[in-house]
C-alpha cells in the first residue's frame, strides 16, 4: 500500500469519526466502561494476592525454652522437628542471640539497656521458629510440641495463627476474581457488540456510497481502512479516559484500601505505579482490538459488489 | 479490447436482460448502443465493468476474462474504465469537487496533482462555479456532467457513457456528444448508450441495436432507425 493511499485513509477515519461523533462518543464510553472493569478486577485481585502471600508469610510458631533447659536437650527437639514432614523451616535463635538482638531493637533506650547491666543473667529465653510448607500443616507442628515428653523443657508456644484473615482473603479473592470476570466478560461483550453495531449502521447507511466507492475503483483496503482507523481512534481514547478514572479514583481511595490491608506495606496506588506500563499496555491492545475485530467483522458481508 | 462471444445475462427470478451477444469493440472505436427502455444497454456496460457476471459465454475486457477475474484484480480493471453512469452514482456526502478527486485518490495520484486536474475537469464540463455544492443541490444534469467529469478524471481507456444526455437540453446535450467524440479521437474508446436519435444521428460512427437482450443489427457509420 502506498504513503498516499494511508494518509487518506487515515484522514477518512477522521473525518467519519467527526461526523458520527455521537455514535463515536457513545462506543468510547462502553469501551471505557469495559475497561475499567476489567482492569480494576485485576488490580484488586493482584493486591489481594499480595496480601495473602504477606499474611501467609508472617505465620510461624515460636517455641521458647525454659531458662535451665539445657543446649543439648534444645538440639535434640530441632533435630526431631527439622525430621518432620510437616516443617519446612527450623531457626534456633540462641540465648546470647536473642540478647544481642534485644539489645540492638533497643539501642536508644538507656533505661531498658541500663537494667539489663543489673542483672547477672540473661533474662531471655531461647527459642525457635517453625515455619510449616503448608498453612494447613501449622496444627500438626502445634500438636507434636504439645506432647508430654517436651512439657519440661517448653516454656510456651506462640502459634501465630493468621488463618482467619487468609481464608477471609480468599474468599475476597475468588469472588472478586468471580465478579470481575464475569461483569468485565459481560461489558466486553456488550462493547463488541455495540461497535459492530455502530459499525454495521454506518454501513448500511452508507452501503451505496460503498458501492460507488468500489465501482470508481477502491480497493476493498481503501473501503475498510477508515473504519480501522476509527476503530483505533476509539481505542486509543478509550485508554486515555480510562488511565485518567484508573488514577484519580485510586488516588483518592488508596489511603483507606490501606487502612484496611494495614498490616501489609502495600498500596493500591503503589501498585498502580508499579505496573503503570502494563496496565496501559494491557488497556491498549484490548481496546484496540476490539475495535478494530469488530470493525473488520461487521465490514466483512458488504465487501461484496 | 472487449469481447463478447454468446453473452447471456440472466437476473434472479428469470429476466433475461442479454440472450447470446456476440459482440467485438476494438481499441479507438466508438460505438454507439442503442434501443428501448430495457432492451439491456445498462446491462451490457455492467458486464464490462464487472459490477455483474455473465451467466453463459465468455467475455474479455482489457485483457481480463471476466468470467474468472477475481475481486482483487477488479478494481484495477475499474480504475482503466471511466463510467458515465446512467444514475449518477455520486458520493452524496461529498462535493462536486471531492467526487471527482474520489475517483483519483484510489488510484494514489499526489493530492497537488489532484488538485490541478479536478478544476481542469470542471472547466471542461463547465461546472467550475458548483465545484463545493453538494450533489443534493444540483439539477440532473448537473450531476450527469458531475459524473462525466468524474468519468474522465483517469485518462480511462474505455469511457463508457450510459444515456449521458438523458436529462440535459439539446444544446447542451450536443456538447456532451462532441466532448465525447473530441475524447475519443485523443485515443479513448468510447460507449455511449443512449435512445436519443438526434445524439447518435449527430455521431455518424458504428451503431449497435439491441431488442430485447438480442442485437439486431450492427452497422459502421449508422444511424438510428427504430
Ligand atoms: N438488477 C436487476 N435485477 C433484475 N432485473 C434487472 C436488473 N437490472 C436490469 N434488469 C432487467 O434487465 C433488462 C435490461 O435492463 P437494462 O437496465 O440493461 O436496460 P436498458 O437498456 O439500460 O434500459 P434503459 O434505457 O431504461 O436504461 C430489463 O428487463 C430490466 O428489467
Ligand atoms: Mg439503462
Amino acid at each position: 500500500m502506498k504513503f498516499y493511499s494511508i494518509k487518506r485513509i487515515t484522514k477518512f477515519g477522521v473525518v467519519s469519526f467527526w461526523r458520527n461523533l455521537w455514535l463515536s462518543l457513545a462506543t468510547i464510553t462502553i469501551i471505557t466502561l469495559s475497561l475499567i472493569i476489567a482492569s480494576s478486577t485485576v488490580i484488586l485481585n493482584a493486591l489481594i494476592n499480595t496480601s495473602i502471600k504477606t499474611a501467609q508469610d508472617k505465620i510461624d510458631i515460636s517455641v521458647y525454652f525454659k531458662q535451665d533447659t539445657r543446649e543439648s536437650k534444645i538440639q535434640d527437639i530441632i533435630f526431631e522437628l527439622e525430621e518432620l514432614p510437616q516443617a519446612q523451616s527450623v531457626v534456633y535463635i540462641p540465648k546470647q542471640e536473642a540478647l544481642e538482638k534485644f539489645k540492638q531493637k533497643h539501642q536508644d533506650d538507656i533505661l531498658i539497656l541500663e537494667s539489663l547491666e543489673e542483672l547477672d543473667d540473661n533474662p531471655l529465653l531461647a527459642t525457635i521458629n517453625i515455619k510449616a510448607k503448608e498453612i494447613d500443616y501449622y496444627p500438626a507442628i502445634v500438636d507434636f510440641l504439645n506432647q508430654e515428653r517436651f512439657r519440661d523443657y517448653i516454656e510456651k508456644i506462640d502459634y501465630n495463627d493468621n488463618k482467619i484473615v487468609i481464608d477471609k482473603l480468599n474468599t475476597i479473592s475468588k469472588s472478586i476474581k468471580k465478579g470481575g470476570f464475569l461483569v468485565g466478560l459481560a461489558f466486553i461483550t456488550i462493547s463488541v457488540l455495540m461497535i459492530f453495531n455502530t459499525i454495521k449502521l454506518t454501513i448500511h447507511s452508507r452501503g451505496r456510497e460503498i458501492e460507488i466507492m468500489k465501482l470508481v475503483g477502491a480497493t476493498n483496503w481503501f473501503i475498510r481502512g477508515p473504519f480501522i482507523v476509527e476503530g483505533i481512534l476509539f481505542g486509543l481514547i478509550s485508554t486515555i479516559i480510562t488511565i485518567i478514572i484508573l488514577f484519580f479514583t485510586i488516588n483518592k481511595i488508596s489511603p483507606q484500601v490501606s487502612l484496611f490491608f494495614t498490616d501489609y506495606e502495600e498500596t493500591l496506588m503503589g501498585y498502580f505505579l508499579v505496573y503503570f506500563w502494563q496496565i496501559l499496555g494491557l488497556t491498549l491492545l484490548m481496546s484496540i482490538a476490539l475495535g478494530v475485530v469488530s470493525s473488520l467483522i461487521a465490514m466483512r458481508k458488504h465487501l461484496k459488489v | 479490447m472487449i469481447n463478447f462471444k454468446n453473452i447471456s445475462k440472466i437476473y434472479p427470478k428469470n429476466t433475461v436482460a442479454l440472450s447470446d451477444i456476440n459482440l467485438v469493440i476494438k481499441k479507438g472505436e466508438f460505438v454507439s448502443i442503442v434501443g428501448k427502455s430495457g432492451a439491456g444497454k445498462t446491462t451490457i456496460a455492467r458486464l464490462i465493468t464487472a459490477e455483474e457476471k455473465p451467466t453463459q459465454g465468455y467475455l474479455e475486457v482489457l485483457g481480463f476474462d471476466m468470467t474468472k477475474i477475481p475481486g482483487s484484480r477488479i478494481p484495477e480493471l475499474r480504475r482503466q474504465i471511466g463510467v458515465v453512469f446512467q444514475d449518477f452514482k455520486l458520493l452524496p456526502e461529498s462535493t462536486v469537487s471531492e467526487n471527482v478527486a474520489f475517483a483519483m485518490e484510489v488510484c494514489n495520484i499526489p493530492s497537488n496533482l489532484i488538485e490541478k486536474d479536478v478544476d481542469r475537469l470542471l472547466r471542461l464540463v463547465e461546472l467550475s462555479s458548483k465545484k463545493d455544492k453538494f450533489p443534493d443541490q444540483l439539477s440532473g444534469g448537473e450531476k450527469q456532467r458531475v459524473s462525466l467529469a468524474r468519468a474522465l478524471a483517469n485518462k480511462p481507456s474505455i469511457l463508457i457513457a450510459d444515456e449521458p444526455t438523458g436529462n440535459l437540453d439539446m444544446v447542451m446535450a450536443k456538447e456532451i456528444v462532441d466532448l465525447l467524440s473530441k475524447v475519443n479521437e485523443l485515443g479513448t474508446t468510447v460507449i455511449l448508450a443512449t435512445h436519443n436519435k438526434d445524439i447518435v444521428n449527430r455521431v455518424e460512427k458504428r451503431v449497435v441495436t439491441l431488442e430485447d437482450g438480442k442485437i439486431i443489427s450492427d452497422i459502421s457509420k449508422g444511424r438510428y432507425k427504430l
